[in-house]
């Protein structure tokens, strides 16, 4: 079954005029006539297709256009031409312990990050348990966030993010760069247990990462973008040896 | 029929997305700060002990109940000012969500409203005191949840259609509290606007003359809800909460990428 389908998508960012410029300054720029207008290809002409169970890596240097990539097929920015067809529930992982409040407790942050997550109430209550079983943090249930240190703030944010998705059972799952250090050997070792049930779990798996010992372990195939452009996709130990060469 | 359905549970998750948002929000606006809740009730009041102080003593107004009238009228405005005021820039305080999460955008809207329900709820248990105060019969404050609510409906709207311009002008702000500031004056808040006045014939386009001047009808004076009056306002709150959420819904899919 086809879960993910990229026709000629591309993504062109107009970049007209500054942000930070005021109302008037743009009025006046307007009723100048002289707009500048700049557009940057961010991806450009992605066509492919994901089938259920099939793990996807990307590859690629800062700025080649993997997160707008996933950003696209996630619904979060619109395609500027071509088409992407997603079927299923779609989850987009990029950071842990987003919209995580450093003024509330542990329990408030948890119920908040289900919520953010999609979850409704009585779904988090199901899991809140299982939650802080797994971060280890029992003790510290109605302290307030700020009061952690870096390595609990770490694990309360990953344990929540770990078992909203988990309960969400996403057909899709898009992940932009979440590996790395979270945490003691330990919990790194649970951690990286826990991605693994969720990337095997039968999900059609987007995985972005420079981390290419990961791509390798669990990719079936990898696309290499290249200043937005594919520019090499197929077997992972191939084409991840070619990138570095490169 | 599973169009419906769908779209129903939708609302119902957006809804409860809000309503955990807003007593996030809620919360935070109190924590660490010693009075708490009883901030919001210290501000409008002593606007409210200042400005019967002016009308009592300069303008000498025969005004019926004067008090509650000025109450109402401040607390109604505070409260639409408060929402849309925050509304300007709702989006780019959640930039951080809209650009990194498949999320609904306009939860942050409704959430924003929500906190400040919160607060006006405190206000109106102040003006109950008031009105027992004043010997009116607290009975007829039971029609308020239902002016409320069309009242809500109309700031919905403003919010949904300044969020959405708020993302283009990042100075939509300090333009919003300007035109704030001239509708304090423009609406009957601490004077009562004299009929068949050219004013009066102005004031009809003003929406938050009529939201306040039902209320005061209804609350403070007890005659019975006029159906022509409510049904007028009941048709401007749904006129303008979808038209507010149209314009939101059209341009929401740009935020990402304008934020």
């Amino acid at each position: 079954m086809i879960r993910v389908e990229l026709k000629n998508a591309s993504k062109i960012f107009s970049i007209d005029f500054r942000r930070d410029k005021g109302s008037l300054a743009r009025l006046l720029k307007v009723l100048s006539g002289k707009t500048e207008k700049q557009e940057r290809v961010a991806v450009k002409d992605i066509s492919f297709t994901a089938r259920s169970g099939e793990i996807i890596g990307l590859v690629g240097r800062n700025g080649a256009g993997k997160s707008t990539l996933l950003k696209l097929i996630a619904g979060i920015y619109e395609t500027s031409n071509g088409t992407i067809k997603t079927d299923g529930e779609l989850v987009y992982l990029t950071s842990l312990g987003l919209g995580l409040m450093p003024k509330l407790t542990m329990r408030e942050n948890i119920f908040l990050s289900g919520s953010i997550l999609g979850l409704e109430q009585k779904e988090v209550r199901q899991r809140f348990s299982q939650i802080v079983d797994f971060s280890g943090l029992h003790d510290f249930v109605d302290l307030k966030v700020y009061q952690f240190s870096s390595g609990m703030v770490t694990r309360l944010s990953f344990s929540t993010t770990f078992f909203c998705i988990k309960h969400k059972n996403p057909d899709i799952l898009l992940i932009d760069e979440v590996f790395g250090t979270v945490g003691d050997f330990d919990f790194e070792r649970k951690a990286s247990e826990k991605m693994e049930e969720l990337i095997k779990g039968g999900a059609t798996v987007v995985l972005a990462s420079h981390d290419l010992d990961t791509i390798k372990k669990y990719c079936n195939r990898v696309i290499w973008l290249n200043e937005g452009e594919i520019f090499g996709a197929g077997n992972p130990q191939e084409i991840i040896s070619k990138y570095l060469s490169m | 029929m599973e169009q419906i359905k769908i779209l129903l549970k939708n609302i119902q998750k957006t809804l409860s997305l809000s309503f955990s948002l807003a007593v996030a929000q809620f919360k935070l606006r109190n924590e660490g700060s010693y009075l708490g809740i009883f901030w919001y009730l210290l501000e409008p009041l002593s606007f409210f002990i200042i400005l019967l102080f002016l009308g009592g003593v300069i303008s000498n107004n025969s005004i019926d109940k004067y008090p509650l009238y000025l109450f109402l009228g401040l607390i109604m405005y505070n409260f639409f000012l408060a929402v849309t005021n925050s509304a300007t820039s709702v989006m780019s305080s959640n930039s951080g969500f809209i650009k990194s999460i498949k999320i609904k955008p306009e939860a942050f809207v409704l959430a924003n409203a929500f906190q400040f329900v919160f607060s006006h709820i405190f206000e109106i248990i102040i003006f109950a005191v008031f009105m027992v105060f004043y010997g009116v019969n607290l009975a007829f404050l039971l029609f308020y949840p239902v002016i409320f609510f069309f009242f809500f409906l109309f700031i919905l709207g403003v919010s949904f259609t300044l969020a959405t311009l708020g993302v283009y002008l990042i100075d939509l702000n300090n333009i919003w509290q300007v035109i704030g500031r001239f509708l304090f004056f423009a609406t009957p808040i601490f004077y009562l606007i004299p009929k068949n006045t050219w004013f009066f014939s102005l004031s009809v386009f003003n929406p938050l003359y009529h939201y306040t001047s039902i209320s005061r009808d209804i609350i403070i004076y007890d005659t019975l809800p006029v159906f022509r009056g409510m049904f007028l306002v009941s048709i401007i709150s749904i006129i303008i909460f979808f038209a507010g959420l149209y314009i939101f819904e059209k341009n929401k899919s740009k935020f990402a990428e304008k934020l």
